[in-house]
């Protein structure tokens, strides 16, 4: 950093006095925390803390003067603080112009009387709003340096900076708003108004980054400050003037018949939980604080990245530039330093040059054939980063090409194989009744093709893994992931080493969206040679642009309907026929492709239903997992078809609907008998309400006759089904362990991940209710293979609804120990369970209960013809997107998003809320704005500037609504939420585009450029 | 980071002179380096040239908006931000302080500069439309001393520009010409923030009684470089303002823009949007009102 000494008329130099003690000084731990906090949520909560607070406070009083030894470099330091002082204010200066007033910084030694209070040297630097200086003791630096690593002036520099930051707050009077905005919940309009604004937002696990209510509870000592973690009803949003508080169904819709639904089933199901029978407040049910919160805005959770071991070497991946061909040579670049990197090639596999996963064909590393442009070749590690990547741009791979196929319709015509025998992952064929016959006998046919794009998962955190391994030891790998077991599985086959002797660990993870589902076990790989080879921990992360390039994303597909309906509008016959793009090896396609079929014909019955799904091999880089996992795809070519074949059939869309919706009783496309209560008819109607929906078509007839914005309204009705397809869970097996210890806390094993989504909050509050005990007394390990048991992945929305049955199992086993040893009477109280584990644990020893997934009664399905009962649960939803298209652009934009789902019961309303408006604002992306541009099969938009990710400017407030009809075999009734979101947003969309402009759009996403060519067929035709 | 950092050297000098010393040394290779917007992203992918920088950013005589008779001379330092606040740019060069609200997020603002906008050569750089729009001049400055030059003209092809390598953009010079026309400056660029321009229009109009008298029209991203455009400014001007002035519109315009297919865009989108955006213009007298979508001005 560059500057100059300047006359100090920024500082307020107190080192020569000592402070009147005005009360208990602040311990150097408290404080550490309380900084980062501030530092990291950009709240003072230093300002919170000690002395009388603003206002009462009484003048700073000092006693005594003593003679200040001081040195150069101390004097160097000051002046440093002078200059940085003075180029922030000034930057300020401009910003703000005359509403800015200048602070001084106090430097002080051992302790200080500021008006905000006393505070001690270890205090760290803090910004006191009663008499607007900023207070530092230059000691502070030293703390800096030592305890957190950050030496250097920029840190230094950043933490004055940060303290002008809360001068600049308490000037403009947002530091109030900032803290009550805190304390309150808030809801997504609020928070458009005071958050960053205008960056491009990285999408964080299921929702944007916002503090959570209460956060600063439980901070250590005399810090702790509570804030209150419910709204009173009628408090009022400081900046809208809204009322808070959860968004309510209006009265009407409380004694709708969904709502009679629930309150009878929670009768029938004997679903009153243990609280009804101790007393207690249930956990379930209340947005509680996300368990790691804390320790990821304090900077305290560690990723991958964060983990640096003695002697560790960086990993990187050389990969093919030539979409197909077979490798003729690897050259490696004279005049570099060869000796000093490991190298790693397919010949170097101890294992089985195989990723395991469903079908064998994908190898770790291309030995002689490539299938795909970006496809890893040679593995280096070196101890330097900057060197490395000299070292990949000094290996060059000589591959000469072979013919490539680059489309579904070039894979279907096959005029090239590129895998198998027919470039076909996959195959279904789903048929009841006579589609033929019906649809000969139909009043109306209607057909249709629909297409989707691919989609990049973008993660806040891209891919990477740290590996140790030695031939003596086994493998371990920690990192970034989904699914601790399908690594393990994989890394097994690589190394060809027994199960015991691989070890995968989870850290902390930037979220997922099934990007992390399968291809980690290749990066885990990847590390793990290079760890093998070298005898050395290496660390391989992905950034973003190679995460762009190389990993996963969204299968595009195409799908056509012929549909027949009659001519008052009932659907007779449905024929689809889905494909999906899986790119050049086989992945998770046949699951993608599986779950699409089953989700084609929708939320609908129809009598002659015939589904033909296809996964095919194109030489782009493997598709794979992403959110929904092939029932976006086909849900939006049903729901924009559905709204065409009303039209045909001379209904408007939400009375076509009505007429169609499948009942609880009926039997759906591939033959599931619908058992479990139904009623879309309620979700639309409240739907619409909510949305204004009648009202908004009316005006904007006229309005957009005369207007160059044509406005437009459309929904989309859908379902998504949670857990495993067919027999998957039977398979999966899933186990959870659940212990308490002899001083009653209670620790959930599983293997499931959280990765943003919520996952270590909600399965604390299923155990915690279980137990009849606070979620604070619940803690949940993090996921290791040497330690938890195998619960599956975390993935299909089935983590809290299957695993977190199982939670709430076993958690039931280890209180049925405590209640059959006789050490605990129904009705106890959280204390009593302490004293009963204790006494238990002397006695007995460990306290632990396990729960295994067993078979749903009366649940079957028939793998080979496809039949059964897909999915034990369905979420079913209604969505409404409000747009507007700019005629002279084609920009649509989204005005306003009405999201009501029937969920089962929500765990937690603020994490559910959550995993609504990430999925639907990912939606959005993959509507309007997200293209994969694809040049010579390889992405050339791959990076954050050309990918176009919506940012928070261009997302509608998103109006969250839940309906809750529990469902027996989920943990207090909860079902599955993660995907459902992702289904509805693209169909509503396209349909308001339709209704907006009268174009029939058929293709997502609706970018400016395709709309315009729609649009100018219509002015031509 | 995929750069190789000891291939790259920085020099902070802090006076014009030792800059201009430093670019013209003898033994060559030193480029100039300001806000460093473009060049640290182009640093991060490992795709910015390795050499000599020189840092100009302490250099006090490239920065402050001095104001004349005559218009007002811009430093080339001065940041989007330094616009924004800027009284006398926001009462009289609207489309350049609309074009700084349009750029980046408030980073980008307080850091990038105009004379690295321009000098980025990027045919998709948003205030430069603006500035051509004003007849925009360039001091120019190396040791061999200053030259003044036109805007207009100053880019000569894609990323080639009249300017040698020891020279650098020292201020923009604006006079104060467009008092009294209607003006309009739209970025079009998919989303509403941390946008890259597919299509970026500036333009103003005299018009009187109903009759277009002058007009200046310029559009970044249609073209190699930003371009003003002659033929349509020709062909328009002395025309009645009614819908039959579409057609005249947008038939010169092609003379004048020549876009193509990139991995932001397609040449059809931006010829059919710099189209629309024109008509509109001319056409709609409140679009000069219309609020932009990220407008902070
Ligand atoms: C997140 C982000 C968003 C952005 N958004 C936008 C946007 O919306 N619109 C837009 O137009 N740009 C945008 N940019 C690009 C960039 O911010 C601008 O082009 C900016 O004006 C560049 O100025 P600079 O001072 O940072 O240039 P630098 O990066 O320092 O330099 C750019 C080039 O100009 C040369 N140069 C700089 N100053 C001079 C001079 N005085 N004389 C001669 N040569 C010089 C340098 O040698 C270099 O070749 C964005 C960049 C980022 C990182």
């Amino acid at each position: 950093m560059k500057w100059t000494p300047g006359d100090r008329s920024n500082i307020e130099d107190q080192r020569g006095r000592s402070g009147l003690r005005m009360g208990a000084p602040l311990g150097i731990g408290g404080l550490l925390i309380v900084l980062l906090l501030s530092w990291f949520t950009g709240v003072d909560f230093l300002s919170l803390l000690s002395g009388g607070g603003a206002g009462s406070a009484p003048p700073s009083a000092t006693v005594g003067t003593s003679g200040v030894a001081t040195s150069p470099e101390e004097e160097r330091l000051v002046d440093f603080v002078d200059a940085v002082m003075d180029d922030t204010q000034a930057t300020w200066e401009r910003l703000l112009g005359g509403r800015y007033q200048k602070t001084r910084a106090v430097l002080f030694r051992d302790g200080i009387q500021s008006a905000c209070g006393f505070a001690e040297s270890a205090s760290g630097p803090f910004y006191c709003p009663a008499d607007h200086k900023v207070y530092l003791d230059l000691g502070f630096f030293d703390e800096l340096r030592n305890r957190f690593g950050a030496s250097g002036e920029f840190a230094q520099g950043y933490v004055l900076a940060h303290e002008v930051g809360h001068h600049v707050q308490a000037l403009t009077g947002t530091d109030d708003q900032v803290r009550r905005l805190q304390a309150t919940r808030r809801q997504v309009r609020e928070r458009r108004q005071v958050g960053p604004r205008r960056t491009a937002r990285a999408r964080t696990g299921g929702r944007r980054l916002r503090p959570a209510t209460g956060r600063a509870r439980g901070l250590p000592g005399r810090l702790s400050r509570r804030v209150p973690a419910r709204v009173p009803s009628g408090v009022r949003s400081p900046v809208s003037g809204r009322t808070l508080g959860w968004p309510r169904a209006p009265r009407a819709y409380r004694r709708s018949p969904i709502a009679r639904l629930r309150a009878t089933r929670y009768g029938e199901a004997g679903l009153f939980h243990p609280w009804g029978k101790i007393g207690r407040m249930p956990a379930i049910g209340r947005s509680i604080p996300r368990k790691e919160g804390r320790a990821k805005v304090t900077g305290q959770a560690r990723y991958v990245d964060d983990l640096v071991l003695p002697g560790m070497l960086h990993g990187a991946t050389v990969r093919s530039s030539v979409v197909r061909g077979t490798i003729r040579d690897i050259r490696f670049a004279p005049g570099l330093p060869w000796d000093q990197f490991t190298i790693v090639t397919a010949a170097d596999i101890p294992g089985r040059n195989v990723v395991a996963l469903i079908t064998d064909d994908q190898p770790y590393l291309a030995s002689d054939r490539v299938n795909h442009a970006e496809e890893p070749v040679v593995l280096l590690a070196h101890p330097d980063p900057v060197m490395l990547e000299e070292g990949r741009r000094g290996v060059t791979i000589e591959i000469d090409p072979l013919p490539a196929v680059s489309s579904i319709d070039e894979s279907l015509a096959r005029r090239e194989i590129i895998w198998g025998t027919d470039n076909i992952f996959k195959s279904y064929s789903v048929a009841s009744g006579d589609v033929e016959s019906a649809l000969a006998a139909a009043d109306v046919v209607v057909a249709g093709e629909y297409e989707t794009g691919s989609q990049e998962q973008l993660y806040i955190e891209p891919n990477g893994m740290l590996a140790v391994a030695r031939p003596e030891d086994g493998v371990s790998v920690w990192g970034s992931m989904q699914c601790p077991y399908y690594v393990h599985r994989a890394l097994a086959g690589l190394f060809d080493l027994p199960s015991e002797r691989i070890r995968v660990v989870q850290m902390e993870t930037g979220g997922g969206f099934g990007g992390k589902e399968e291809y980690p076990s290749i990066i885990a790989g990847h590390a793990a040679l290079l760890a093998w080879k070298s005898g050395r921990p290496v660390k391989l992360v992905y950034d973003r642009a190679e995460d762009m390039v190389a990993t996963t994303k969204r299968h595009p597909s195409r799908t056509r309907h012929r549909t027949g309906v009659t001519r008052d509008g009932r659907l007779v016959a449905m024929d689809i026929d889905f494909v999906i793009d899986g790119g050049a090896y086989c992945t998770l396609s046949p699951v993608v492709l599986s779950r699409g079929t089953i989700h084609a014909p929708g939320p609908y019955f129809c009598p002659n239903t015939r589904i033909r799904g296809v996964a095919v091999a194109t030489n782009v880089p493997p598709h794979g997992a992403f959110r929904g996992f092939g029932a976006p795809q086909s849900l939006f070519a049903l729901e924009r078809h559905m709204d065409r074949v009303a039209e045909a059939a001379g209904l408007a869309p939400d009375e076509f609907r009505r007429r169609n919706f499948i009942q609880t009783g009926q039997t759906s496309a591939v033959g599931q008998v619908m058992r479990e209560p139904i009623d879309m008819n309620a979700i639309l109607a409240r739907a619409l309400k909510e949305s204004d929906y009648h009202a908004k078509k009316v005006a904007w007839a006229a309005s957009n006759a005369t207007s160059t914005i044509k406005k437009g309204i459309g929904f989309a009705a859908f379902m998504h089904g949670a857990g495993f397809t067919g027999s998957g869970e039977d398979h999966l097996a899933s186990v959870v362990v659940v212990e308490a210890t002899r001083e009653g806390r209670v620790r959930v094993l599983a293997a499931n991940t959280e990765i943003g989504q919520g996952t270590n909050t909600i399965f604390s509050q299923i155990a915690a209710d279980a137990l009849g005990i606070s979620p604070d007394a619940i803690d949940v390990a993090q996921p290791d293979t040497a330690s938890v048991p195998d619960s599956g992945p975390t993935v299909a929305s089935r983590t809290c609804m299957v695993v977190g049955k199982l939670v709430e199992t076993a958690a039931a086993g280890v209180a049925a120990s405590l209640t059959g040893a006789g050490l605990l009477q129904p009705g106890y109280a959280p204390a009593d369970f302490a004293t009963a584990c204790a006494t238990y644990v002397d006695r007995f020893g460990a306290l632990r209960a396990s729960a295994q997934y067993q078979a749903t009664p009366g649940m079957k399905w028939d793998d080979d013809r496809y039949v059964g009962d897909a999915y034990g649960s369905y979420a079913w939803a209604v969505y409404v997107a409000e747009v507007s298209v700019d005629t002279i652009t084609y920009e649509v934009h989204v005005d306003d998003f009405v999201a009501v789902q029937e969920v089962g019961k929500v765990i937690n309303p603020v994490l559910a809320t959550g995993q609504i408006e990430g999925g639907v604002a990912q939606g959005i992306g993959w509507a309007l704005y997200e293209q994969v541009s694809w040049r010579d099969g390889r992405m050339q938009n791959a990076q954050m500037t050309n990918y176009i990710m919506p940012t928070s400017m261009d997302l509608p407030p998103i109006r969250v609504l839940f309906e809750e009809v529990p469902y027996a075999r989920g943990p207090a009734g909860a079902k599955g939420i993660g995907e459902l979101p992702m289904d509805g947003a693209a169909p509503a969309i396209a349909n308001a585009v339709a209704h907006a402009t009268g174009v029939n759009v058929t293709a997502v996403p609706i970018t400016p450029e395709r709309l315009m060519v729609l649009m100018e067929e219509v002015t031509v035709g | 980071m995929r750069a190789f950092l000891p291939a790259y050297d920085l020099e902070a000098p802090e006076t014009l002179d030792a800059a201009l010393r430093l670019l013209s040394g003898g033994d060559g290779g030193w480029k100039p380096f300001a806000g460093g917007t473009d060049l640290m992203v182009l640093l991060e992918s490992g795709k910015l040239a390795p050499g000599r920088y020189v840092s100009l950013w302490d250099i006090e005589e490239l920065r402050g908006i001095t104001v004349s008779e005559d218009g007002v001379a811009i430093g080339a330092l001065t940041t989007y931000s330094d616009v924004l606040a800027h009284p006398v740019l926001r009462a009289d060069f609207p489309l350049v302080v609309r074009a700084a609200a349009e750029t980046g997020g408030v980073a980008t603002q307080n850091r990038g500069t105009l004379g690295g906008n321009i000098a980025n050569a990027s045919p998709a750089a948003d205030t430069p439309p603006a500035l051509l729009v004003y007849d925009a001049e360039l001091d120019i400055v190396s040791v061999r001393g200053t030259r003044r030059v036109p805007y207009d003209g100053f880019h000569k092809g894609y990323k080639v520009m009249d300017l040698a390598p020891d020279e650098i953009i020292r201020r923009i010079r604006l006079p104060f010409a467009r008092r009294g026309w209607r003006q309009a400056y739209r970025k079009v660029g998919t989303r509403r923030a941390q946008a890259i321009s597919k299509v970026c229009f500036a333009a103003a109009a005299d018009v009187r009684d109903g009759t277009l008298h002058d007009a200046r029209i310029a559009f970044g991203s249609v073209a190699p470089t930003v371009v003003r455009c002659h033929v349509t400014e020709h062909a328009l001007r002395g025309r009645r303002i009614d819908p039959g002035i579409a057609a005249v519109a947008r038939q010169a315009l092609t003379a004048d823009i020549a876009p193509i297919d990139d991995v932001r865009s397609t040449a059809r989108y931006r010829m059919r949007v710099a189209g629309n955006l024109l008509v509109d213009f001319l056409l709609n007298d409140d679009n000069s009102q219309r609020p932009t979508p990220n407008s902070q001005s």
